[in-house]
């Protein structure tokens, strides 16, 4: 079975979103499911770099996926959400470009995704669900768009730590 | 720790907005927590009715990104946390 694929995810953000009128329930899965998409993309690119897409069904494809954390994912959006990142441990020639605005989506989203799923005073409208599904969406074409180089520091930087 | 003025934040806020054709009534601003339990700074920013359709995709995308961005190029270290409102669009809880 392959890992969660981010249109579902999204699709199923859409349909939760499409309620007249939307449950506040569905709006808060929404925007999660915004967010998981994002991290269930990254981390299928990072194993796939590692292990390649064929083996997604094998036991060591699972071990790489599953040694990515949401904390790491997070912290490292945050390291290079700067248009020149201090704290980073690599940085590509001319520095990270449209992986940076994947990121700072990414970062945006896991927030807002924490206030969706654990904060009941926060509330959520509707439109603001579905720019969060849209905002994910634009993301993952930011990523696409960026270089070899570009990715692979990134994803590189997601699964192994500096020590 | 530096901390950009709110004046400041809400400046560089809006002019992101503008150039992204985001129709903006208000940038509303407040401090928060992030979910490491840092302090950050929640942007709102208020829509003006009827506008979220036009900004869905690249526009939305491009402002929460660059927002993100400007801030912390003028040294803001909390971390912006971006969400948007319609004006008169109910919320739920």
């Amino acid at each position: 079975m392959p890992p969660p694929l981010p249109d579902h995810l999204f699709d199923q953000a859409d349909h939760l979103t499409s309620g007249v009128p939307s449950r506040p329930t569905d709006l808060r899965r929404a925007i999660s499911n915004a967010y998981y998409g994002l991290f269930h993309f990254a981390i299928t690119a990072a194993a796939d770099m590692v292990l390649g897409a064929a083996n997604q069904a094998t036991a060591r494809y699972a071990l790489v996926y599953r040694s990515v954390d949401h904390a790491h994912l997070r912290n490292l959006c945050d390291q290079v959400r700067a248009t020149n990142p201090q704290k980073v441990a690599l940085v590509p020639v001319g520095g990270f470009g449209s992986i940076a605005d994947f990121a700072r989506i990414t970062l945006n989203l896991y927030e807002l995704r924490i206030l969706a799923d654990y904060d009941p005073s926060r509330l959520f409208t509707p439109n603001e669900a579905r720019l969060a599904v849209s905002d994910a969406r634009e993301a993952i074409k930011w990523f696409q768009q960026g270089t070899a180089e570009q990715q692979q520091t990134f994803l590189t930087m997601l699964l192994f730590k500096k020590r | 720790m530096s901390e950009l003025p709110d004046d400041m934040i809400k400046e560089i806020a809006a002019r992101v907005a503008k150039a992204n054709s985001v129709s903006v009534s208000s940038v509303q601003t407040s401090s928060t927590v992030d979910s490491s339990g840092s302090s950050a700074i929640e942007i709102k920013f208020v829509l003006t009715p009827g506008s979220s359709a036009a900004i869905m995709g690249l526009p939305s995308a491009l402002t929460t990104s660059q927002v993100i961005q400007r801030l912390a190029d003028a040294g803001e270290e909390r971390l912006p946390i971006v969400r948007y409102e319609e004006l008169g669009a109910t919320s739920s809880s």
